[in-house]
């Protein structure tokens, strides 16, 4: 049996184990294409068929029989429980990260969670707290891209006690136009498949450079910048308020408001040691020139 | 409300406050957080003074400040 049947297999009866971050995530399915989305998109020591400790059992499957053949349909189950409304069973990749990112935000209360992306380079992390459509993942693709380390592109997860941000390495989420501007700027990346007419428009998943190490080690914070891509703007770094930049991360939080006093103090820890910035961009190489400065003028 | 029921940081010119009884967080400036914190000092006895003597000079910087805390109910009326 190969090792692509054996996953299959295993996705299929007894579950598969998918390691993120601090995260051990059990997943079933019947869906087979899931199988190699997973195998292509996460890396060999991410992904287990031995049982361990698991923090979320998922499944995705077909809601009923009528659903697996007219218009295929799938949902999302987190312990038998399904939080989402049904998708078509061609977003079956998308939805299993877009479940994953709801397990970990609202269960995770040993951090204080951004809707941020976290890149780092020297052990000084960037974190890029910002709404949809920012252009967040773009910066942060290109920037891994070019050798800094990713520790998510989805949340930064601080550490309540040390403040430091935890890895939750998972493949990069990418949407609509940002696809075609990394394919051309880092044509070495593995895309996966692209899923047409989400929610969210068109979707694919940039695997991790295999080049990255140290998948799992945490970063210290040392910037919070607020990115902004603005089409044909001159990139523009501007320092913001510390006061106004805690606001703003504590909106992107998903759950600043249930940690309370935890939040607030973890928050106010991060926003001591980071330097804030307000980023506009258009043009991805003058991006990340910006930040190999910031990081170089930290390092000496 | 007392002292003990707000959290603040504060950076440069401005404050963050966060009230403990409502969960809520609020941007201050500086003279605003530091008009909070001496508000929060004193005795139900002396807040009253403090609102009768607002009430006699509303031209008094303090007057806006206290209409700011008194709308984000971080302090209220005795």
């Amino acid at each position: 049996m190969n090792g692509s049947l054996a996953f299959e297999q295993a996705l299929l009866k007894e579950g598969v184990y998918i390691k993120t971050g601090p995260y051990v995530s059990c997943l079933k399915s019947p869906i087979t294409s899931l199988a190699e989305s997973l195998l292509s998109l996460y890396h060999e020591s991410q992904i287990s068929l031995k049982e361990e400790f698991v923090d979320f059992h998922v499944s995705i499957e077909y809601p009923g029989i009528l659903r697996h053949y007219f218009r295929p349909q799938i949902l999302f189950k987190f312990d038998g429980f399904s939080p989402f409304k049904p998708l078509p069973a061609a977003q079956v990749y998308p939805f299993f990260e877009w479940g994953l990112n709801w397990c970990i935000a609202t269960n995770s209360n040993s951090h204080l969670i951004l809707h941020a992306a976290v890149v780092e380079k020297n052990n000084c992390a960037i974190i890029f707290p910002a709404a949809p459509g920012s252009g967040k993942s773009t910066l942060c693709a290109g920037l891994v891209a070019r050798g800094w380390r990713l520790l998510s592109d989805e949340m930064a997860m601080i550490d309540l006690k040390s403040q430091a941000l935890t890895a939750i390495v998972r493949p990069i989420s990418l949407k609509n136009e940002s696809i075609d501007v990394i394919k051309k700027f880092a044509p070495n990346f593995y895309f996966g498949s692209i899923v047409h007419d989400t929610n969210k428009g068109t979707v694919s998943h940039v695997k991790v450079p295999s080049a990255q190490k140290d998948m799992n080690k945490s970063a210290n914070p040392a910037w919070m910048v607020f990115p902004k891509y603005k089409k044909n703007a001159k990139t523009s770094l501007k320092e913001t308020s510390k006061a106004q930049a805690f606001l703003r991360a504590a909106e992107n939080s998903f759950n600043y408001n249930v940690l309370a006093e935890a939040g607030f103090n973890a928050l106010g820890d991060v926003i001591d040691v980071c330097e804030c910035y307000d980023f506009c961009y258009s043009d991805l190489d003058e991006a990340i020139k910006t930040f190999d400065e910031l990081a170089a003028e930290k390092k000496n | 409300m007392s002292k003990k029921d707000i959290l603040i940081r504060h950076w440069e010119n401005e404050a963050v406050v966060y009230n403990r009884s409502s969960g809520d967080t609020h941007l201050l400036d500086i003279d605003t957080a530091d008009f909070l914190i001496y508000y929060l000092s004193k005795t139900s006895e002396e807040r009253t003074e403090i609102l009768d003597m607002d009430r006699l000079n509303k031209q008094h910087q303090s007057h806006f400040q206290l209409q700011v805390l008194l709308k984000l109910k971080l302090i209220r009326k005795p």
